[in-house]
């Protein structure tokens, strides 16, 4: 199918998780962009972006030239780099600020890609898939192209953290009170509700070092979403995928906490507002059954 | 690494950190502090601005348990970045061999196939039924390696192995 004109094209960096783990976010992904007349070119030589919180605190300098590395295969294409991922998101932003705010640091980091003859000028932008569909396709764009709006839908919101903060770099939304992924559940005809926990951390990060940490904020998080309500609830991280939905589950069996709340990624309901097939195995991979939320829109 | 250059690192992190003035909005803020009373990122701070000194900072794996969400960081009225702080002292942490092995083989594993979770049969399985392309062999990882080497790392994870098998 041709690409309808709209002119976005980005270089495509879906992350280690979404690749390894949860590549139906991919597919969703791959399929929604390309209905909106966004072209994706694939970035083969790219490695881990790299993770936020590892490299980081082992050594900072590494952290730094890994991520320019990345952006360097963007830039020589040409283009903005694209990711779903809230993680890669997140290092990659920041680590672009550095280069473009910090003279100093742009020279440091470059001499060492001098080593594997690469260089990184700061000359692209970092988008996340939820931002480049709010910002450079937008809300009216994707009003048009609905065929399957999601009436009578209830969706629990969660940002994820490293899509807001820190809000100085990322300058995305407000880091407390942000609408702009709201805004984009409303736009599929869905109606977004608030919950007390909504800002809270999905607990993720934790489940390397402290389990039982990582699931007492995810009890906190759902049992708070519980009382909303909802049909489901939405996430842009693939992370938090695995946090709020196979955590979820595994909160379920072990424990018998009976939440039961699907879980997808924003670009999985944008292909079902869009009537974009997604084939029948994409949503048995989800762990917690997404079926009755799915027939519901597909019915209308 | 040398204890003078650990004494530097440290000494850079107290001049950031010593305006806290206690407040605790970091610890309302925290989702950590939240759910497991042990972990108070404002009794961690105090801590190591007052009561540590290398070689032995003996601060246990409560740092580690920073999930860097940013949260403190956003509200914090001395605008000390709690969250990057805790970056650093875990990096000092890292230096002391006072690192959870979970983090550890987590790095080793991006440095040895350039990502953080693995390639599997099911990987494979799975994006082929998703009409996804195959995953190309990963060829940003010999210049990955070659800037874990540039930049010290590699010599840091060395020497902790070093020390850990003659200690």
């Amino acid at each position: 199918m041709a690409e309808r004109e709209t002119g976005h094209k980005y270089a495509f960096f879906p992350g280690c998780l979404v690749t390894t783990r949860l590549p139906y976010i991919e597919a969703a992904v791959r399929k929604s962009m390309r209905r909106l007349g966004a072209e994706l070119v694939d970035m083969p030589e790219t490695t881990c972006c790299p993770e936020p919180t590892l490299t980081k605190a082992l050594n900072q300098k590494t952290w730094l030239a890994i991520a320019a590395r990345n952006l360097s295969i963007a830039e020589e294409i040409g283009l903005d780099i694209l990711t779903p991922c809230n993680g890669c998101y997140g290092t990659f932003k920041t680590v672009n600020y550095i280069i473009k705010t910090n003279e100093k640091e742009r020279v440091k980091i470059n001499d060492t890609l001098k080593k594997v003859n690469r260089e990184y000028k700061g000359k692209i932008q970092v988008k996340h898939v939820v931002e480049a569909l709010y910002k450079d396709i937008g809300k009216e764009r994707i009003k048009k192209e609905i065929q399957k709006p999601l009436k009578n839908i209830k969706i629990a919101v969660h940002y994820g953290c490293h899509l807001l903060r820190p809000s100085e770099i990322i300058q995305l939304d407000d880091p407390e009170q942000p609408t702009f992924l709201d805004e984009l559940v409303e736009v599929l005809g869905a109606k977004s509700v608030d919950y007390e926990r909504k800002m809270m951390c999905c607990g993720g990060e934790d489940l390397k070092i402290h389990p039982q940490t990582a699931y007492s904020i995810l009890k906190e998080k759902l049992s708070s979403i519980k009382e909303a309500d909802p049909d489901c609830i939405v996430v842009t991280c693939p992370l938090c995928m695995i946090q709020l939905d196979e955590n979820q589950a595994l909160l379920q069996r072990r424990h018998r906490q009976n939440f039961n709340i699907p879980v997808f990624y924003y670009s999985e309901l944008l292909c079902l507002a869009l009537n974009i097939n997604l084939g029948d195995q994409h949503f048995k991979l989800h762990r917690i059954k997404a079926d009755e939320v799915v027939k519901k829109i597909v019915k209308s | 690494m040398e204890q003078g250059e650990k004494l530097r690192k440290l000494k850079e992190i107290k001049r950031k950190a010593l305006i806290c003035f206690q407040c605790g909005v970091c610890v309302g803020s925290c989702p950590v502090a939240f759910v497991n009373e042990k972990y108070n990122p404002r009794r961690i701070l105090r801590n190591f601005l007052f009561n540590q000194s290398p070689p032995q900072l003996n601060l246990s794996n409560l740092p580690w348990l920073c999930l860097h969400c940013y949260a403190c960081l956003e509200r914090c009225p001395q605008n000390i970045g709690l969250s990057e702080v805790m970056f650093k002292i875990q990096h000092l942490q890292f230096l002391n061999g006072e690192i959870p092995s979970s983090f550890l083989n987590a790095v080793k594993q991006i440095i040895k196939t350039g990502r953080v979770s693995p390639v599997t049969p099911i990987t494979e399985r799975r994006r082929e039924q998703l009409n996804l392309p195959k995953i190309e062999t990963e060829t940003g990882v010999e210049e990955l390696k070659k800037i874990i080497k540039e930049t010290g790392l590699k010599k840091l994870l060395f020497s902790q192995e070093e020390e850990k098998r003659s200690g």
